[in-house]
């Protein structure tokens, strides 16, 4: 059941909130997972029960972590439920690739290759796994108290808003709310503003962005040109940040509406001016937790180790920096996907940062800030390719294409045969709504009711809110229509 | 207030369609007019068949939604007024200038996604010069003919990605193989087609046929090859008919997009001057597997004995060629029989005629491998 789907918006959602809100307070959790257990078994009912699993098992874990005075034993069974999340982790997503990728090395030494079929991926398991071990982590940090309460544990890690696609919310944020249950119309109306917004995002822009990049990255190297390369990359750009920011948006939507604020997950990533700051606005949620639970124990564990002095001509400092940020973004880049592409990706990711540390960021800062933007916009375009495309050897055929490889001539009507009505109309509202272009124009119609000018004082707050509503029922009634249709494609981010 | 406002509205909108499901409010239709298909009914719940029964509650859910005929027409005129695209890509492709792609088979054919190995085409070949020599000794000379896909002859209406296959598509190479064979005979229609475009418009806009006037170059093409067996036949020419205008509602892939009643075809109906053929009573009952029940054996008769009897095994394009056939032959039998392009022994043998003709729409010669 996807967020997109008439039988999550006009069936589940409803049926969950009315139950939820008649339940007294004590038995809200219940709800919740009741619901969460249902959204994941409509997919696939077995692969739920790794997920029962795997709530069970941190539940064990945590509360044995804390009750463990003995330090080496608290440690111990913490790796053990470290390496269980890992391995459920393993086996489920990854078991394919690195089977096939050993069987390609064997191969090289004249021994037969194997072929290993993976399992069928349980849903959002990814983003589970690392909410589990987030609490793990919490509670061998004794930044929180191990969960006595299973049902909670269970809400928390397996809530349906989150659930395929994060936010990847940390437990000290979630668990005070999950005992409190409060809500109110206005955290609930902006639940609703919050969904429609991310809904459209999704239906309105991401899947006809999605139609344009798939044609074009789906080409024969004989049909594409470069200006129709590059076309093709800055909208599956704006398709990728549609789709998982319209998902995020979707579950920060919903989650307020059951009385839950969740984390956010980006900041106009577009805007940012370098790839340090591309992470910072970029699935805010992974990076914070990549950077908490890897990049900063990594980086601390090896600064014990080694002395303040400089090796080959670079500080200590910077080699630190340096092996900290290329393991963290080799995982990252696994996190994404069991594939090579997705290790070249985060690989790539982790190279510009580390260019960055090491004094190109300097320069970058001095430089015009519109020449940041482009150097970074650029830089993603690129990256995206890389994370787009089925195979290494495609993704450079791909880029070849955008400097010039192609079998058209280099000119724009190949283009333009793609700007049609509907596609100029998703560029543009696609563009201005990675600024904060949509920001300032809200921003300049909520100040209607303080303005000096009585008249307009007077009916600009009606006709603020008014309009608002209107436009927020009108959009989901537009995003319903594309609905039914069948035009919509599932997420990007619901295959991690 | 506003925010109880927007909350209570909210909540009616999302909650109408299940609350429809119990109090009915609103009656959902049992077919979808504008996708012509039966609605999804709801599934029952049997524990020992969990894993489908999401699926099919979520096809019974999106079908019974409320209002949905109006939201998809809704949707449609959207796509193809305002956004000038189609609200159906992967069935149907709005191309330049208001001609409508189907983007079905015709597509993976096209563009080279559908193809068959060299084998496959080798026992398509035999299949048709068996059939020559089969029907040679019973005195039956047998002709093949392909109406090209609309594609083929209006490649410039096409949107921008729908692409012919650079290394050519799977019937030039079941043409190719066709033609390396000294005993079939091939009647090549997209060759004619393409010299008489120029002409005038040979396919409808907003259906993947051609019109009467295609079917008109596609008869001459035939009539013509078969006239130097046959030189007895007197073709039709265009001093024996007038091409009536007439404003239709548009073709089926306007209809796949609920289209049909927005949208219109002009099309130029064939009125003979002096008709001569008259239906026969058909003698073989239709299969229970037959498509068109009304369509699986069709018989027309002019009287005119000295003309020679023809059964004609077709398919929907044939359809519109019909009026010409009727009046060139003694006696014209169509077989439609549901795609299978079969031998169809047994109204061969009751109707004994002096040719046999295979009419196959190009996308499903792939339909006679195996037979």
């Amino acid at each position: 059941m996807q967020f997109h789907s008439l039988l999550f918006i006009y069936l589940f959602l409803p049926v969950t909130l009315f139950f939820y809100y008649i339940a007294r307070k004590s038995l809200r959790n219940i709800i919740l997972l009741t619901a969460s257990l249902i959204f994941s078994s409509w997919f696939q009912i077995y692969l739920s029960l790794v997920l029962i699993g795997s709530i069970t098992m941190n539940y064990v874990a945590g509360i044995v972590i804390e009750r463990t005075s003995n330090e080496k034993k608290k440690k111990l069974f913490f790796l053990l439920a470290v390496i269980f999340n890992l391995l459920l982790l393993c086996v489920f997503k990854y078991l394919s690739f690195l089977g096939n990728t050993v069987s390609e090395l064997i191969s090289s030494f004249g021994i037969d290759p194997f072929v290993i079929k993976g399992f069928a991926m349980p849903l959002g398991i990814s983003f589970y796994t690392f909410k589990a071990l987030s609490y793990l982590i919490s509670v061998k940090r004794k930044e929180v108290q191990a969960q006595k309460s299973y049902i909670e544990l269970a809400v928390y890690i397996s809530i349906f808003p989150q659930l395929i696609a994060g936010p990847i919310d940390r437990y000290r944020n979630l668990s005070p709310q999950l005992t409190d249950h409060s809500s109110s119309f206005e955290r609930f109306s902006s639940g609703i503003k919050r969904f429609i917004l991310g809904l459209a995002k999704k239906v309105i822009l991401a899947t006809p962005l999605a139609m344009v990049a798939d044609k074009i990255f789906n080409s024969p190297v004989t049909a594409l040109n470069a200006p129709l390369a590059w076309f093709g990359a800055i909208c599956y750009m704006l398709q990728i940040y549609y789709d998982f920011a319209g998902y995020t948006d979707m579950a920060i939507g919903t989650g307020k509406m059951f009385g839950l604020e969740f984390a956010e997950n980006f900041n106009f990533p577009y805007n940012a001016v370098s790839v340090k700051d591309f992470w910072k606005r970029w699935h805010i949620t992974l990076s914070t937790w990549l950077r908490d639970y890897l990049f900063l124990p990594l980086a601390y564990a090896r600064s014990k180790k080694m002395r303040k002095e400089k090796y080959l001509g670079l500080k200590t400092d910077n080699w630190i920096y340096l092996y900290a940020t290329t393991i963290t973004f080799l995982l990252c880049g696994l996190w994404h996907g069991a594939a090579w592409t997705f290790v070249i990706w985060g690989l790539f990711h982790g190279l510009m940062l580390v260019l960055e540390q090491f004094g190109f960021g300097k320069i970058l800062k001095r430089a015009y800030r519109p020449l940041q933007h482009l150097y970074l916009l650029l830089f993603l375009l690129i990256s995206w390719v890389l994370f787009r495309s089925p195979s290494i050897q495609d993704a450079f055929q791909y880029i070849g294409n955008m400097f010039g490889t192609g079998g058209q001539p280099e000119n724009f009507s190949l283009v333009s045969e793609y700007l049609n009505t509907r596609n100029i109309f998703v560029l543009i509202i696609g563009i201005l709504g990675t600024t904060r272009f949509f920001d300032h124009i809200l921003g300049f119609l909520k100040s209607f009711p303080e303005m000096k000018i009585a008249v307009i004082r007077a009916t600009g707050t009606h006709f603020y809110h008014i309009c608002g509503i209107i436009f927020v029922l009108l959009t989901l009634v537009l995003s319903t229509i594309f609905i039914i249709a069948g035009t919509s494609i599932p997420f990007i981010y619901f295959k991690f | 207030m506003y925010q109880v406002i927007l909350t209570v509205l909210f909540l009616c909108m999302i909650s109408f369609s299940f609350l429809n499901d119990f109090f009915g409010f609103y009656k959902v239709p049992e077919t979808s007019q504008t996708e012509n298909r039966k609605l999804a009914s709801k599934p029952s719940f049997d524990i020992n068949k969990l894993d489908p029964y999401p699926k099919s509650y979520g096809n019974y859910f999106n079908d019974q939604f409320p209002f949905r005929e109006d939201l998809r027409l809704l949707n449609s005129l959207i796509c193809y007024y305002v956004l000038h695209q189609s609200p159906l890509p992967g069935e149907v492709e709005v191309g330049k200038h208001g001609w409508f792609f189907s983007d079905q088979k015709e597509s993976v054919v096209y563009q080279g996604k559908f193809d068959l190995a060299k084998y496959q085409i080798s026992s398509l070949v035999k299949e048709l010069h068996n059939r020559t020599i089969d029907y040679g000794k019973k005195g039956i000379r047998f002709y093949v003919a392909f109406p090209p896909m609309k594609p083929e002859i209006y490649p410039e209406y096409l949107p921008i990605d729908f692409r012919r296959a650079p290394n050519g598509t799977v019937t030039d190479k079941i043409v190719k193989a066709i033609k390396e064979d000294p005993v079939i005979q091939y009647i090549d229609l997209k060759t004619a087609l393409l010299k008489a475009k120029k002409f005038g418009r040979l396919y409808n806009h907003t259906d993947n046929h051609w019109n009467r006037i295609g079917a008109f170059y596609g008869y001459n093409e035939i009539i013509g090859r078969i006239l130097k067996d046959f030189p007895e036949i007197k073709p039709v020419t265009r001093s024996d008919f007038f091409f009536k205008t007439e404003i239709e509602s548009a073709g089926n892939q306007a209809n796949m997009i609920g289209l049909s009643k927005y949208l219109f075809e002009i099309q130029y109906k064939p009125i003979f001057r002096k008709s001569k053929s008259k239906y026969l009573q058909p003698i073989h009952k239709a299969p229970d597997w037959a498509s068109y029940i009304m369509d699986y054996e069709v018989s027309k008769s002019t009287g005119d004995t000295t003309l020679p009897s023809v059964v004609i095994v077709r398919d929907s394009y044939a359809s519109v060629m019909m009026p010409f056939l009727d009046e060139t032959f003694h006696k014209v039998t169509y077989i439609f029989d549901a795609w299978r392009y079969g031998r169809n022994e047994a109204i061969i043998a009751d109707m004994k005629p002096d040719i046999v003709i295979l009419i196959i729409f190009e996308p499903h010669i792939s339909h006679l491998i195996g037979k």
